[in-house]
């Protein structure tokens, strides 16, 4: 049975020049101890997503969702604080910049124990117990140090690994991790990485990894979910959809990056979309992609409905694989 | 001959006040490379490795305590009177705050030109016609401001800026690291054209290990102001001989090749 399931989430802003749809009829199911990978750039609604998930959405959001199932409990049909409550419990989320997320003006241990002291309760000395147990599941071993310190007492790696001991805090079933490991260097970046698979293992928690980056998803996914735009564009498994993208802009996306351990000749051209991706409250009719799409002809205009190919979803009228075929 | 060649930089800053205490931070500690003309130099390293300080001494904006630094074989630390902003320039990674909001891209591009003195208005306006065909850019988009303009767009004036006074190296600093991945591309496509079309020779500051091997001939590997590993990208890339390299590798690699 799937941990989490959600059918056609959408999420509007209201602004002076209108309606802008962050997030378009977004269906997505995750299971039990499952990672699954949500792909996309800058200002294509994946963020958006996630707080509607971890309910953390601003008031000025309108959000709704045919069907949001979590753990087996409907929480379209539960009263706000029951429903905050149901989220709180099961669903945490760590942000991208680990620096900014902390309070610069409390310690370390003062916002372990404020979660702990939440969800747990205990009196004073068992709290703190735990947030030293919590701290060294993250791999920080020095507990008792770190416990008193400030957040700009400690690198950026370390931080996010307090960030993620919060959010183990409340034993969540599921993690969202919004781009866990951009701000960080490329040597802490793997060490983050394997740190959150680890402790998936152990908890058995399902993740979610939220990122631009598609050498992060290739080995630790088991689906992934493309996002253009607003609207989920692919979905499928990863290794299927990472070796042969049926989406334009999958495609794109994989061959813009150069990837390590290739050899490639002096001075060759990587492949690119023309253009850049279309501000949210002028898109584009019909497919989002149309305009700087190299497929693209007559039919574009009419927007395209997500179909099942294959076991996979995608958003085209003209899906790479009959070209194939042919 | 090397269009550019450093010996030995070392740079330290002082970090302490106290004139009975005084104690300095190692920034550099001996870098050493070689440059030709049209070749792309990678300059790799976490945070803190003293990549920009490396930038910023190659473009003249700091001086180092120690070593030498030969254009085109005539030591220019020596030389009072070299025309650093003539000869190198900088593209720094986010271009919407390395470009001035408030004066349009005219204004910025023809600024190097009035301070380098030699054209006069007419001609300034061509060459600036010129530039932003070069980039990608039309020369209407002179009268614009920098807001009007999206990421990569901004990236280009960027780079437009950068080669106003027809500089033979371009030191980049991260430059596509804060665009989204489709407009990468492009931003490096353009950097590699421009480097055929002028024989421009790049020192490529970057921690994408993919990008560097696709896009650079030599690499310099830095970690704490070490000079870890010099060479060609593909020798050092196969046989890394530092345990630095050697890590440096597995966190990019890593990913792709475990289970």
């Amino acid at each position: 049975m799937s941990l989490l399931q959600i059918e056609n989430l959408s999420v509007n802003f209201n602004t002076d020049e209108g309606t802008i749809c962050a997030v378009d009829n977004v269906k997505l199911s995750i299971d039990n101890g499952q990672v699954i990978g949500v792909i996309g750039e800058s200002g294509s609604g994946k963020s958006v997503m996630a707080l509607a998930i971890a309910g953390l959405l601003s008031p000025a959001a309108q959000m709704k969702a045919d069907l949001f199932t979590l753990d087996g409990h409907d929480l379209n049909r539960m009263s706000d604080t029951d429903r905050q409550k149901m989220i709180t419990d099961n669903i945490s989320i760590i942000f991208q910049e680990p620096t900014s997320s902390l309070n610069p003006s409390l310690t370390i241990g003062y916002q372990l124990d404020e979660t702990i002291r939440f969800h747990e309760g205990g009196n004073k000395s068992q709290r703190k117990e735990r947030a030293y147990q919590l701290l060294d599941s993250v791999g920080i071993h020095d507990a008792k140090r770190r416990y008193k310190e400030y957040p700009h007492q400690l690198s950026g790696g370390l931080n996010q690994r307090v960030m993620i001991a919060i959010a183990l805090a409340c034993q969540p079933k599921l993690l969202i991790a919004d781009e866990p490991t951009t701000a960080l260097d490329v040597t802490v970046q793997s060490q983050i990485l394997d740190l959150l698979l680890k402790l998936k293992e152990e908890h058995n928690m399902a993740l979610m990894l939220i990122t631009h980056d598609f050498s992060i998803l290739s080995e630790t996914t088991q689906k992934v979910h493309v996002m253009y735009a607003g609207q989920v564009v692919e979905s499928g498994r990863t290794y299927n959809l990472l070796s042969q993208p049926y989406h334009p802009y999958t495609k794109a996306l994989l061959e813009s990056v150069p990837h390590f351990g290739m050899r490639y000749k002096k001075g060759r051209r990587l492949f690119n979309l023309p253009g850049s991706t279309p501000p949210m409250r002028n898109l584009p009719v019909g497919c989002y992609l149309g305009p700087r799409c190299p497929y693209a002809n007559k039919q574009c205009v009419k927007a395209p409905e997500l179909t099942g190919i294959k076991g996979r979803r995608v958003r085209c009228h003209f899906p790479l694989i009959e070209e194939e075929q042919s | 001959m090397p269009l550019l060649s450093a010996k030995l930089i070392r740079k330290s800053y002082k970090v302490s006040n106290n004139p009975f205490k005084q104690r300095y931070l190692e920034v550099l500690k001996g870098i050493s490379f070689t440059l030709n003309p049209g070749q792309t130099l990678a300059v790799v390293g976490e945070s803190g490795s003293g990549k920009s300080t490396l930038a910023r001494i190659l473009v003249g904006a700091e001086q180092p305590d120690k070593g030498q630094l030969f254009f085109q074989d005539k030591d220019i630390l020596q030389d009072k009177h070299f025309p650093w902003y003539q000869n190198m320039r900088m593209i720094f990674q986010n271009p919407a705050t390395s470009l001035n909001p408030r004066a349009t891209i005219l204004q910025t591009l023809e600024e190097p030109l009035i301070n380098a003195g030699q054209l006069n208005h007419h001609q300034r306006l061509e060459r600036i016609a010129e530039v932003l065909e070069l980039v990608g850019l039309r020369s209407e988009h002179a009268q614009r401001y920098p807001h009007t303009f999206s990421g990569g767009q901004r990236q280009r004036i960027a780079i437009a800026r950068a080669l106003m006074l027809q500089p033979k190296v371009i030191v980049a600093d991260e430059p596509v690291s804060a665009l989204d991945v489709s407009v990468q591309a492009q931003i490096i496509n353009l950097l590699i054209e421009l480097q055929e079309k002028l024989e421009l020779a790049y020192v490529f500051i970057s921690h994408d290990l993919g990008l560097v091997q696709h896009f650079s001939d030599k690499v310099l590997v830095m970690h704490n102001g070490q000079q870890e590993e010099y060479g060609r990208v593909q020798e050092v890339f196969s046989q890394p001989q530092s345990s630095y390299t050697i890590e440096l590798l597995k966190a990019s690699a890593g990913y792709k090749r475990k289970s």
